[in-house]
C-alpha cells in the first residue's frame, strides 16, 4: 500500500495540467485497489484522453455531486458552477490518478465539498447574518403548502450547521455513504466523523424542536 | 446490555446515524438492531432520533443534473487543427529540423523569386523606355499605383 506513490489522503491541492506525469495509467493499473472503484478503469481511458470514458465518469457521479452540493449550498445555480467546476478539475486530474487510496468518486466529492465550503464562507465576508442565501427560493410546486414550510426550515436549519457537520449529515443521511466513504471524503478519522454527525444532529435537534409534532403528525 | 452492544455504544451509533439501521455502521448493524429489539431504553433513543430523520426527509431531492449541466460538464474536444498541425510537424521531424529547414526553404526562395523577378522587370522597363523615347512620352519606367495616380492628375491639370 505505501508505494501507491502520492497518497490520496495527503493531497487535498492536486497539480494542475494533465501531462506531468506520462505513466500514470500504467501505474493506476499496476496498483491494485484495495476497493472497488466503478470509476477506475474509465479513470485509466481519461488519463490518455479517452472523453467517452470521461462522460462515463461524468454520467456515473454528476447526480450525486448535484445533489450534494446543491444542499450544501441552497442554490442550484451555484450547485452547477460547483459541479461544472469539478468536473473540469476531474478532467486534468484524471491522467496523474493514483488508485489504492480512494474511490474517484470519493476524491469528487471531497472537491466539491472544497468548493462549497469555499463559497459559503466567501458569503459569510459578504453578508455576517444573512442565512437566506442558504435557503432555495423555489420549492417544488408538487409540495404543499405546508410541506414547504417545514422543508424551508429544515434547510434553515441544515445552513445553520458549521460546514463539516452540514457535509457530514449530507453525506451520511442523504447520499447513504457509508461511515468509511464519509470519513475519507472529510479527511478524518470515522470517530471524528461520529462526533461531527452527532453535535450536528444535536443542533438540528435543537432547531427543529418547534416542527417535531408537525413533522411527527405528518411522517406517522 | 447484550454482549455485543452496550447502551453508551448503542446510544453514539444513533445520535450520530439516526434510527435507519442501513446508515449504521456495517461491521456493528446486527448487534445495535439486536440490541434495540431487545432494550426498552433503545426504543427511547430510536424514537427521538426517528423524528429528527422525518424531519430532515422533509427536504425535497434536488433535481437530476439536467442535459445542459452535463454536456458543460464534460472537457472541450482537442481541435482537428491543431493534431493536423502536430502530424506535420511530426512528419518534418519536429521543431528542431522543420525551423532550419523552413528558413532555408525561405532564403531560397526569395532568392530565385528576386532574380526572376528583376529580370522580367528589366526586360519590360526596356521595351517601354523605347516605347516612350519613340512616342516622345517623359514615362521612362513602368509606374506604379501611386505614380498613375499623379501622372492622371497632372493631365487633368489645365
Amino acid at each position: 500500500m505505501a508505494n501507491y506513490a502520492i497518497g490520496f489522503a495527503v493531497c487535498t491541492e492536486w497539480p494542475e495540467g494533465r501531462s506531468t506525469v506520462q505513466s500514470a495509467p500504467m501505474m493506476a493499473l499496476l496498483s491494485p485497489p484495495a476497493f472497488d472503484d466503478a470509476d477506475l478503469a474509465d479513470v485509466v481511458l481519461a488519463g490518455a484522453g479517452d472523453r467517452l470514458a470521461f462522460a462515463r465518469i461524468v454520467g456515473r457521479n454528476i447526480d450525486a455531486l448535484i445533489r450534494f452540493a446543491e444542499r450544501m449550498l441552497g442554490s442550484r445555480a451555484e450547485a452547477e458552477d460547483v459541479v461544472q467546476d469539478v468536473f473540469l478539475r476531474a478532467w486534468k486530474q484524471t491522467a496523474n490518478w493514483r488508485s489504492g487510496e480512494a474511490r474517484f468518486s470519493t476524491w469528487l466529492h471531497r472537491v466539491a465539498m472544497s468548493r462549497c465550503i469555499d463559497r459559503v464562507r466567501g458569503r459569510r465576508e459578504t453578508s455576517l447574518d444573512d442565512m437566506s442565501l442558504l435557503v432555495s427560493s423555489d420549492p417544488p410546486p408538487d409540495h404543499g403548502l405546508h410541506q414547504q414550510s417545514v422543508a424551508q426550515r429544515v434547510q434553515l436549519a441544515l445552513a445553520g450547521l458549521a460546514e463539516r457537520q452540514r457535509a457530514a449529515v449530507i453525506l451520511c443521511h442523504y447520499e447513504e455513504m457509508t461511515n468509511i466513504e464519509a470519513a475519507a471524503t472529510l479527511e478524518i478519522s470515522v470517530d471524528a466523523l461520529e462526533s461531527l454527525l452527532a453535535r450536528g444532529r444535536r443542533a438540528l435537534r435543537a432547531a427543529l424542536l418547534p416542527e417535531r409534532q408537525a413533522l411527527i403528525g405528518d411522517l406517522t | 446490555m447484550s454482549a455485543l452492544m452496550s447502551l453508551e455504544r448503542f446510544a453514539v451509533i444513533v445520535d450520530a446515524y439516526g434510527a435507519d439501521p442501513r446508515r449504521w455502521p456495517a461491521a456493528e448493524r446486527d448487534a445495535a438492531q439486536a440490541f434495540a429489539a431487545a432494550d426498552a431504553q433503545a426504543a427511547v433513543l430510536l424514537a427521538e432520533a426517528l423524528a429528527l430523520d422525518a424531519g430532515l426527509d422533509a427536504l425535497p431531492i434536488p433535481e437530476p443534473a439536467s442535459a445542459a449541466l452535463r454536456r458543460a460538464a464534460m472537457p472541450l474536444p482537442v481541435t482537428a487543427r491543431s493534431s493536423r498541425w502536430q502530424e506535420l510537424l511530426a512528419l518534418l521531424g519536429g521543431w528542431r529540423l522543420a525551423l532550419p529547414a523552413m528558413a532555408v526553404s525561405l532564403i531560397v526562395g526569395i532568392n530565385v523569386g528576386s532574380r526572376a523577378n528583376l529580370g522580367s522587370w528589366t526586360a519590360d522597363a526596356a521595351t517601354r523606355t523605347e516605347t516612350a523615347s519613340a512616342s516622345g512620352s517623359n514615362t521612362l519606367a513602368a509606374p506604379g499605383f501611386a505614380e498613375s495616380l499623379m501622372l492622371d492628375l497632372e493631365s487633368s491639370t489645365p
